[in-house]
């Protein structure tokens, strides 16, 4: 089996029937992706190709897929729980993949929290360690597709579900810090919020910033501001791990609202305008790499994959360093690695799958301690 | 104390300020990452044009052939400009408008055009969201099928190269003026890849004493083709050589100018002297300075001989352009080499 990511301007079925003329009859999944990390080099040109095999049947995983994301997010995430209740170990790894972009204009996306939420409820109590991505074509979140095995799909994910044997590290990167005090939520529908303490959303955001994040039309792409939900005591000192962050998407002006890249918000969530931070995002992959390195050395480590928001890259984030620069070139040369650049990371958090922004999440896949 | 009192209460109003200030601090912090990111994607734009060149000269140096040069270097452009569709064209002849694709990436599956029309191609051109659309920025778009393109155009050698991007924002700034260098830049350093590549393999196929030998398949060059210093260092350094060297003055209204035409074995005909990127007839005004240029430059080391524009002998010597042939006063003398 091969797991498979390509640039956006390489056509998916040629790249498809090429690996299946020098390959045979192999399932080939993956997607598109916004960029190709691995240990030779890294790239976001659209012209890249990273391909990881399997060759042996004891560590192949078995792949689950469902093709009706346009449909229903939260019922194609159940279907495919349910799949996987059927063939997963408890405490199952599995790795998903599903093509990010559900319409161009205006600019949506397939929400990742509710298809990790539905996908849950297929599960119906079944644990499993879920790490994934959602696939983009470029960082303009033009496209995005899948390989669900057999063909290139689009409003789809695949799931693969690794032998019971096997386990996986997982460790988050973030690079966010608050740059504002609390503010409230008090109107918002799915991912659409239209109020932040009672006043239009997008007035008060600007208003704050003091710059215009909506850019020239409306509902274009935006990408400058992140709203941060900080976990457990609002009070706590500064923790990167206790925030999840959303990203918005796009702002509309007239109806003074903001749109963030998952609908798991809600009326009563207090955020902080978050801003990225280059060193801290720098330091943190640094000082993860080398716990992850100290992981890969204690046990026979199988391959490590990094899922990274493609916000996180330098021509994106205006970092002078790319930390995917770093973490190639640091991460333990005995095990393979590839990774991607992608629009939304999946990843256990506080002890359930959850959709993250601004991460980079990378797992090191190996046999389980005995 | 009363003060502190008369304004309300001191730790709601602490607590407005502190909060006021982290607020206006946060917001400066995000403005000051903005502007970096700002600047991290202008210094990448400036870096690129020094990667073009590095990389494809790379590429004439690892001995590709020409299609291997053309889809890498489109390559080069592509990843290091981060633009969504490219495509190399070149027109069929001069002037037809008639333009067949060279090599194209990430464009549409069902666009399965390889010749295209263009009226009158400008040399440069870049529509952005800003820019006013004229019809070459209109017939332009529709080949690449994006509203945001840029293009150049080398009339000499008749490629263009076209990039588009399908939106402008914060990841794909909008072109701009100072992008000429760009696709200058590319179109020159992919000729000159194009031109090593002809030259190599020209090479390979000579006799063992390649110096002495003239390139059988020389190409006739067209009419008044100037030839500029470069061509001839990469010509010479694969075996080929100057056969011949004359220099025209063109008398001014104090000091007189002169050009040179030099006729090489791997074409046929005399060819004017030329600037760096072709921008010129390269003159000079120090006689000596020219002759020089032949002997150590163009290994010629034969009699060079020099002729006043229109003298009626230019009438009859292939590749003299025709300013150079306008009557004139007729003043002939010559130069012969070791000094004399």
């Amino acid at each position: 089996m091969l797991i498979v990511f390509c640039g956006g301007k390489i056509q998916p079925d040629v790249l498809l029937t090429s690996l299946q003329e020098a390959y045979g009859a192999t399932p080939i999944v993956g997607g598109s992706a916004a960029g190709v990390i691995a240990r030779q080099g890294f790239g976001y040109s659209g012209l890249e190709v990273g391909v990881l095999a399997f060759l042996e049947p004891r560590v192949t995983p078995v792949i689950c897929s469902t093709h009706a994301l346009l449909a229903s997010e939260h019922a194609s995430g159940q279907d495919l729980g349910r799949q996987i209740a059927g063939v997963a170990t408890n405490d199952a790894f599995v790795l998903m993949f599903f093509d990010s972009v559900s319409a161009v204009a205006p600019p949506r996306l397939h929400p990742a929290s509710e298809i990790v939420e539905g996908f849950q409820h297929g599960l119906n109590g079944r644990n499993i360690e879920l790490v994934g991505g959602g696939m983009l074509a470029d960082l303009n979140f033009s496209d995005g597709w899948i390989f669900d095995g057999d063909a290139v799909a689009r409003h789809a994910a695949v799931a693969l579900v690794f032998p019971g044997g096997l386990c996986a590290e997982t460790m988050i990167f973030h690079g966010c810090v608050p740059v504002s005090t609390f503010m409230t939520i008090t109107r918002i529908e799915g991912a659409e919020v239209f109020e932040l303490d009672g006043k239009r959303a997008l007035d008060v955001i600007e208003q704050q910033l003091n710059f215009d994040i909506a850019g020239g039309t409306e509902q274009s792409l935006s990408l400058i501001a992140t709203l941060g939900q900080k976990q457990g005591d609002p009070f706590a000192p500064y923790d990167e791990n206790a925030y999840v962050n959303r990203l918005i998407l796009t702002c509309d002006r007239a109806r003074g609202s903001v749109t963030i890249f998952e609908p798991d918000f809600s009326v009563g969530t207090r955020v902080q305008i978050m801003s990225r931070d280059s060193r801290m995002m720098v330091d943190s992959v640094r000082k993860g790499v080398e716990i992850a390195n100290r992981a890969i050395g204690r046990g026979e480590s199988l391959f490590s994959l990094y899922v990274d928001c493609a916000g996180r890259a330098s021509v994106k984030s205006g970092a002078v360093v790319e930390e995917a620069d770093i973490l190639r070139s640091a991460i333990n040369q005995s095990t393979p690695f590839v990774g991607f650049y992608s629009g939304v990371e999946i990843a256990p958090f506080n002890g359930r799958p959850r959709p993250l922004d601004w991460t980079g999440v990378l797992a090191t896949v190996r046999f389980r301690p005995t | 104390m009363n003060a502190w009192n008369d304004l309300g209460n001191p730790w709601e109003r602490e607590l407005n300020y502190y909060r006021r200030e982290c607020n206006e601090l946060g917001a400066r912090l995000l403005r000051a990452q903005e502007d970096q990111s700002k600047v991290v994607r202008e210094a990448r734009r400036s870096r690129i044009v020094a990667k073009l060149v590095r990389e494809v000269y790379r590429l004439g140096d690892l001995g590709g052939t020409v299609a291997d040069i053309t889809r890498s270097t489109l390559e080069i452009v592509v990843e290091n400009a981060m633009c969504d569709r490219a495509i190399l064209l070149r027109e069929a002849e001069a002037g037809s408008g008639r333009f067949s694709y060279r090599h194209t990436i990430g464009m549409p599956d069902g666009d399965t055009r390889h010749i295209v029309d263009l009226r009158r191609p400008p040399v440069f051109l870049f529509a952005s969201g800003q820019a006013i659309r004229d019809d070459a920025a209109a017939q332009l778009s529709a080949v690449i099928r994006l509203p945001h393109i840029l293009w150049g155009y080398d009339p000499n050698s008749r490629f263009g190269l076209l990039l588009g991007n399908k939106a402008e924002h914060n990841t794909t700034p909008p072109f701009e003026e100072g992008d000429r260098e760009l696709v200058d830049t590319a179109l020159s350093v992919y000729l000159d890849a194009l031109y090593r590549e002809r030259m190599r393999a020209r090479s390979q196929r000579m006799e063992p004493d390649a110096s002495a030998v003239a390139f059988d398949d020389a190409a006739p060059s067209s009419p008044g083709a100037g030839i500029q210093e470069a061509e001839i260092k990469d010509g010479l350094r694969v075996g080929g050589r100057t056969t011949g060297f004359l220099v025209v003055e063109r008398p001014g209204g104090q000091y007189s100018e002169y050009v040179a035409y030099i006729n090489v074995s791997w074409s046929r005909g005399y060819r004017i002297l030329r600037m760096f990127r072709d921008r010129g007839d390269r003159t000079y005004r120090d006689l000596g300075r020219l002759i020089q240029f032949a002997r150590t430059e163009c290994g010629f080391t034969a009699p060079v001989r020099v002729y006043t524009a229109g003298t009626p002998e230019l009438q009859d010597i292939g590749g003299i352009r025709p300013p150079d042939r306008q009557p004139a006063k007729v003043a002939e003398f010559a130069t012969e080499s070791h000094g004399k």
